[in-house]
């Protein structure tokens, strides 16, 4: 394969990376984007509203995945990893592993017939391991691009696919294949990942069925959830008292998570008043530390949910165990009656889990990494989105927790300060970058 | 089993698109939620490749309304929507020279989570075609011209 020359090369196809490759195409830049996953969307295709306003996640992220796919200045490269990146003097050169989807995209409809066919069930990562799926199968109905991927490390090699496909897709012998993109310059939107739900053992979610995060209850409450309805995962009953643990993943030294992931508060409270929507009579208990309702229309939200009679209590959960009915039972010392330690019998505990760094692009791309994991800003008050290497930006929570809202204001500055970093480089004669030079770290 | 005169209803084709309308339809079937049974919900992967014949033939072999539940901007097809829009323009001068009631076919853009739209739009049509009638009182003898090759 050629080298392919593009102005931008944007890692990462969630919300921030489509707006910053958008942001960047409609000005008539050279885009490529380069998604890990079989299909762009990220995490926000996964959730069911968004907060403050309780707007539909895919409505507003599925026309920006057509988008992205359609737009004339956008290359997309899904199921594909940057490898390397190495400055040539004149940009980056950077090599790309497309891996094997076993399944033609030239020639796949994106009909599921195939997955149809397919004997094999598995968990639905998607619906985080709470529905099932097929060993080949369209991630999920809005998947951009409508394309089967086979998970060949569970397929049994029975052919059922095969045969069922009618444009005769499917392909056991693929490879995987490398080729090189040419950019002036590169925008991380690596995301995030959320904190293991086992990570506290005190919690035991490894053994207890009804203990489950925030992103679960987020596929139980979307429409196309994996049930259609909230239900707790062991016995299927409609959950009548419900409790969310707050700062279960971060504002914790003893997992190293010493930050405060910044929207757990707000998708607890959201999820809560969208229980009471679809379980009117479920009681909703928070135990929470601080609830930090910062952002605009946020402190309304809370208010609002205490107004539809939320539970909200002062106090962090110690631990939580079984009882004989599979109930989860918590411990926690309630701070505002005296600080008793009582225990409280629930159906249901969604721990509002946290955010850390999905990946550690130091490697790769040589940029600098701080304390907390996620890319360093050398000057985050006036330069949110620069990097300590010149023509490398970051965008969304590959540079920190944050909401939906922040991620996109911050995916528009990372495209327009690679708009104006491109623009430098035009007609720029060879010069290339020195070894080690980086920005100094002004604003800590 | 043909229905009785007394319980029977115009009929109601669903065209709807597997990653839009379609699943929208499965997810008001996961939430229990009644529609008119006269419905006949056909999945597509895109609208755009059903030609204004297609509409013509289905009316006269007995479907009284249509609904194109396609997916509008959240189309992963390039160029699918413009061109199911266009078809679906062509269609309806060709309705028109028929003696056919144009509102008897429909574009409408639903999407995975639009329960409450799909239901609208089926309820809408129903109450159409129970104000309308059957299409074969509009068009006692008509021709269809051969779908022309693309």
């Amino acid at each position: 394969m050629e080298n392919i020359k593009v102005d931008a090369l944007v890692i990462g196809g969630g919300i921030a990376g489509m707006q910053s490759a958008l942001d960047l195409a409609d000005q008539g830049y050279l885009v490529a984007l380069v998604e890990k996953e079989p299909s762009i969307g990220g995490k926000m295709i996964a959730l069911s509203k968004v907060f403050p306003t309780l707007d539909c996640c895919s409505c507003i992220t599925t026309p920006k995945m057509s988008a992205v796919a359609h737009h004339e200045n956008i290359q997309l490269f899904t199921y594909s990893e940057v490898q390397s990146v190495n400055d040539n003097g004149h940009g980056y050169v950077s090599e790309v592993l497309k891996k094997p989807r076993y399944v033609d995209e030239d020639t796949c409809t994106g009909c599921r017939q195939c997955e149809y066919a397919c004997p094999i069930h598995l968990p639905n990562s998607f619906d985080m391991g709470l529905g099932a799926t097929r060993a080949v199968r369209v991630p999920f109905s809005t998947a951009v691009p409508q394309t089967a991927v086979l998970d060949i490390e569970n397929c049994i090699l029975c052919g059922k696919c095969e045969k069922a496909c009618p444009a005769n897709a499917i392909d056991f012998n693929q490879k995987s294949e490398t080729f090189v993109l040419e950019t002036t310059s590169l925008i991380l939107a690596t995301g995030f990942e959320i904190t293991p739900r086992n990570a506290k053992k005190e919690y035991a979610a490894d053994h207890i069925h009804n203990v489950i995060d925030g992103l679960m209850m987020e596929r139980l409450l979307a429409p196309t959830g994996p049930y259609g309805r909230v239900i707790r995962p062991s016995d299927g009953k409609e959950p009548e008292s419900i409790a969310y643990i707050q700062c279960a993943g971060s504002r914790d030294e003893t997992l190293g998570v010493e930050y405060c992931s910044r929207v757990c508060c707000m998708y607890a409270i959201k999820q809560a008043m969208l229980i009471s929507g679809s379980l009117p009579l479920a009681d909703i208990t928070i135990y929470y530390m601080d609830i930090r309702a910062f952002g605009k229309g946020y402190e309304q939200l809370f208010q609002n949910a205490r107004a539809m009679g939320v539970d909200f209590v002062k106090g962090k959960v110690a631990s939580i165990k079984e009882d004989q009915d599979q109930n989860p039972v918590v411990r926690v010392e309630l701070m505002d009656e005296g600080s008793q330690v009582v225990e409280r019998t629930h159906d249901l505990v969604v721990l509002s889990v946290g955010m850390l760094p999905a990946y550690d692009p130091g490697t790769v791309y040589h940029v600098s990494i701080s304390g907390d994991g996620f890319v360093l800003i050398p000057a985050p008050n006036t330069s949110p989105c620069i990097t300590d290497r010149t023509g490398i930006f970051v965008t969304g929570t590959a540079a920190g927790p944050m909401d939906i809202v922040d991620s996109i204001v911050l995916a528009g500055a990372a495209a327009a300060e690679a708009a104006a970093y491109i623009e430098t480089q035009k007609n720029r004669p060879y010069l290339p970058a020195p070894e080690g030079e980086r920005l100094e770290a002004v604003c800590a | 089993m043909e229905p009785s005169p007394e319980n029977a209803k115009p009929k109601i084709l669903i065209l709807a698109t597997i990653s839009g309308g379609y699943a929208g339809a499965d997810s008001v079937g996961q939430l229990h939620t009644d529609y008119p049974s006269n419905t006949y919900i056909l999945p597509v992967l895109c609208p755009s490749m059903f030609p204004p014949e297609f509409y013509l033939r289905s009316y006269e072999r007995g479907i009284d309304g249509i609904i194109v539940m396609y997916s509008g901007t959240d189309s992963p097809y390039k160029g699918g929507p413009e061109r199911t829009a266009q078809l679906i323009n062509q269609t309806y001068p060709m309705m028109k020279e028929r003696g056919m009631d144009t509102r008897r076919l429909k574009l409408a853009a639903i999407c995975t989570v639009c329960t409450k739209p799909f239901l609208k739009e089926v309820r809408l049509m129903d109450e159409l075609l129970g104000g309308i009638g059957y299409v074969r009182d509009e068009i006692s003898s008509s021709t269809v011209p051969e779908p022309q090759p693309a």
